[in-house]
């Protein structure tokens, strides 16, 4: 049962007594697991499901030149209003960057013009990195709730927030289309949803970044998001030392001995994505500050 | 009272208020409204029993609203 | 990274994601609702009932109805002075009369009546920091009926730590008095005769208006200031209190009644109050503190303090002590009673409620939760007014008696809520 080929829209499988709801936005595999009453209301979920999943992509990403965070990235010193959405959304991170004491910072995107993360020796040179933190930090900017101004050549971007935003939207959006039971997965961000108690929790099996054939074990939830941090696959060589791709906003270069990945489970994607950027963060003391806040976690740090 | 004390009376509330708004020590952050989100903590929280509360003092005593408006809607006073 | 603050963050972080998810308003249905008994003793007694359901469209859009029921029955003072004699009143209706025995506070026992209200709000968000509302209430009892509409706004401001509110209100209500208006300072008609009246009804215009704030002080206080302005215009008398005509200090019975008149006040009263309320937590408890300051043009002001403290008992259990101390000074339009012989005020009332008087109340609350999300509520309260027992202005046979015989009532409540 395929209601469309494109690739531009969403396929809608059936699996067992799920449908199967996948795309492709924001650079990962999407696909949803749910329950639905009939094919047609499936459909109806399936479409809005894609719909607000490539809203979300389209108007938080920094690679278009026709939504609001170009608008922002472009005013050169203008003050900029915002809508209500983008508004909560920089609530949001102006309150992660405060409980991260500064760490979690969605300016510092300016700092990857000068890194490239393609596996070999080549780094900055340390002016290159002490003028582009000129333009990092987010008490840089103004922000009173409804208006934004960045200081000219300043610019925000929302990873680390937006694809497990979109993820949490989807599932708690599913309860007006009358869907009881849902996984929603992003490329391994996951958030589940089981309204009914009586239902079979969901099982979902947790990858090792470094060989994918061999899982590191499986997780049982029936309410809850998992997400990961980290890319195994983006670093570089300083004096033979592993750097990874997070980057210190506040030195401009890789946060010192960070994990490989971190994977955190939490009550829903959006904080397990949170807790695991900035755990991520805190480098050697990752596991540390994992541990204080309590919750189920996976470190890869060889 | 006379009237310059009301006014006087009014004025001290409306100086709180602005102090009060327009001091950003004052308030708290988002992620500590972790208390002030308790059922105990509503500024509403038992309201109907407060409405009936005003509705016999309304035809108990001289005065009435303050708290919301003044009551009224009854022959009781 | 050193972790220079070892503080667990994921309560904070949780909140904070809940707000940016928009999960906290649920589609849910409150439903609150009480039934009192109030009754004083050898006076009045009341039946109260309220439900209240606040009903949350979506996100943004609320409705709150509520119901209210109410039965009075007994005896209400009527405003005439004691005496040694027994007194006579003709009835409001002009049919019948009722008596007060010698020695005894005059009270109208015809005092029956019953009252239906319904009140309607709509509130709805406009974005994240402001909300507008619009309401609609109606009241109706055999001789009185009310109409009216109110409307607000509210905005939040200082990362929404103060909360500005603005409302105003309308209503128009209508009276008739049982055997019509009676004129002011006319005599009462003797037993079985009707006296001219002004008309069978009359109207009264009340328009309110009420600035608040509403600020976070920290985590664990939160501080609430009002303005409220109300100017009611129209009939504002009570057409069933009626005021002595005692005989003066150089006739053979100084303070017994010759004549009784029907009372007159002004056709217009502007109040205002100043009200200011903390509500603090300590510790799983909860103190819940206001005082409000009222005056108005007919030079009546007064103060109250109201003090609720909030046991948490635990497992859906709570104790709820409170204390409630209120006093006014009397407006210039009160007058125990007038005298024969001396030219008439231009207005004047024996309404007690307009007198020098204190009261008091002290209540305890028992809440407990029945099944999740059902709670049950007990209340035990005790109201008591002093007064002034005597006077400056009373003299003669007056001395006699107590001018103010203490109110004294108990009022209890049965309260459940639930949501679902």
């Amino acid at each position: 049962m395929t209601s469309a080929s494109n690739v531009m829209s969403y396929q809608l499988t059936t699996i067992d007594s799920l449908y199967k709801c996948s795309f492709s936005a924001m650079a990962s595999p999407c696909e949803i697991l749910f329950r639905a009453d009939s094919f047609q209301s499936a459909n109806k979920f399936a479409s809005f499901a894609f719909e607000e999943t490539k809203r979300i992509e389209t108007k938080f990403s920094r690679y278009r030149t026709d939504n609001i965070i170009y608008e922002i990235n472009s005013a050169n010193g203008k003050k900029i209003k915002v809508d209500e959405e983008t508004a909560r959304v920089l609530d949001y991170a102006d309150q992660c960057y405060q409980l991260s004491n500064g760490y979690f910072d969605i300016t510092s995107g300016v700092l990857r013009k000068c890194w490239v993360f393609d596996g070999t020796e080549q780094t900055p040179i340390p002016k290159q990195v002490d003028k582009l933190l000129l333009l990092v930090g987010w008490d840089k900017v103004v922000w009173n709730n409804s208006y934004i101004q960045l200081l000219p050549g300043m610019e925000i971007d929302f990873g680390g927030i937006v694809k497990e935003y979109a993820v949490d939207r989807v599932a708690e959006k599913s309860i007006t289309y009358d869907i009881s039971k849902i996984m929603v997965n992003f490329g391994g961000d996951i958030r589940t949803k089981n309204c009914k108690p009586d239902e079979s929790p969901w099982v979902i099996g947790i990858e090792n970044p470094e060989k994918e054939e061999s899982p590191l074990g499986t997780v049982e939830m029936n309410n809850g998001g998992i997400a990961t941090s980290g890319d195994s696959k983006r670093f570089c060589f300083h004096n033979g030392k592993r750097l990874g791709h997070i980057l210190n906003p506040k030195t401009g270069w890789p946060i010192k001995d960070a994990p490989r990945s971190i994977t955190v489970i939490a009550s829903n994607c959006t904080e397990a994505g949170m807790l695991a950027t900035m755990a991520m963060l805190k480098g050697g003391d990752a596991k540390q500050f994992l541990d204080l806040q309590g919750v189920r976690y996976n470190c890869v740090t060889k | 009272m006379n009237r310059s004390s009301h006014l006087l009376v009014l004025g001290i509330a409306l100086a709180l208020g602005v102090m009060l708004s327009g001091c950003t020590t004052v308030g708290v952050k988002v992620w500590e409204r972790d208390i002030l989100a308790t059922p105990y903590m509503q500024p509403d929280r038992h309201s109907i029993e407060r409405e009936l509360d005003d509705h016999i003092y309304f035809s108990k005593e001289g005065s009435s609203g303050g708290r919301g408006f003044g009551g009224g809607g009854c022959g009781c006073n | 990274m050193q972790l220079n603050n070892q503080k667990s963050i994921k309560s904070a972080l949780a909140i904070a994601t809940t707000v940016l998810l928009g999960t906290s308003v649920a589609r849910a249905t409150d439903v609150e609702s009480t039934l009192l008994v109030y009754s004083e003793k050898d006076r009045v007694s009341a039946a109260e009932g309220a439900v209240a359901v606040s009903h949350n469209l979506d996100e943004n859009n609320q409705v709150r109805i509520k119901l209210t029921f109410d039965a009075l029955t007994g005896a209400s003072p009527n405003g005439a002075t004691t005496s040694k004699n027994i007194q006579t009143y003709t009835r409001p209706s002009g049919v019948g009369t009722y008596t007060s025995q010698p020695g005894q506070t005059p009270l109208d026992n015809t005092f029956h009546d019953s009252r239906v209200s319904v009140n309607g709000l709509y509130t709805k968000r406009l974005g994240r920091l402001t909300s507008i509302s619009i309401g609609g209430n109606f009241s109706s009892e055999f001789d009185y009926t009310s109409l009216g509409i109110n409307s607000g706004i509210s905005r939040d401001f200082n990362n929404r730590n103060t909360t500005i509110t603005l409302s105003g209100s309308l209503s128009v209500d209508k009276i008739r008095p049982v055997g019509g208006v009676p004129i002011p300072f006319a005599s009462l008609p003797l037993p079985s005769t009707s006296l001219p009246r002004v008309g069978p009804d009359d109207t009264k215009k009340t328009y309110d208006l009420l600035l608040g704030i509403t600020q976070t002080i920290d985590r664990k206080t939160l501080f609430r200031a009002n303005y409220s302005y109300s100017h009611a215009k129209g009939y504002l008398n009570d057409p069933y209190k009626i005021v002595s005509v005692v005989q003066d200090e150089s006739s053979p019975n100084p303070g017994e009644p010759v004549d009784f008149i029907y009372e007159k006040r002004p056709d217009t009263r502007s109040k205002q109050a100043i009200y200011a309320r903390l509500k603090r937590y300590f510790n799983g408890n909860n103190c819940d503190i206001s005082y409000r300051f009222f005056w108005d043009d007919w030079s009546l002001t007064s103060h109250t303090i109201d003090l609720f403290y909030l046991w948490d008992l635990k497992k859906g259990r709570s104790l709820e002590p409170h204390f409630r101390w209120y006093h006014q000074s009397a407006s210039d339009y009160y007058v125990p009673m007038l005298v024969e012989n001396r030219p008439l005020p231009q207005f004047a009332t024996a309404d007690y409620r307009l007198s020098t008087f204190s009261a008091v109340t002290v209540g305890l609350q028992y809440a407990f939760q029945v099944i999740p999300a059902h709670t049950m509520k007990l209340t035990f309260e005790y109201y008591r007014q002093f007064g002034d027992s005597s006077p400056p202005e009373i003299f003669g046979s007056l001395l006699n008696y107590d001018t103010f015989p203490a109110l004294k009532a108990i009022m209890i409540r049965l309260g459940y809520d639930f949501s679902f």
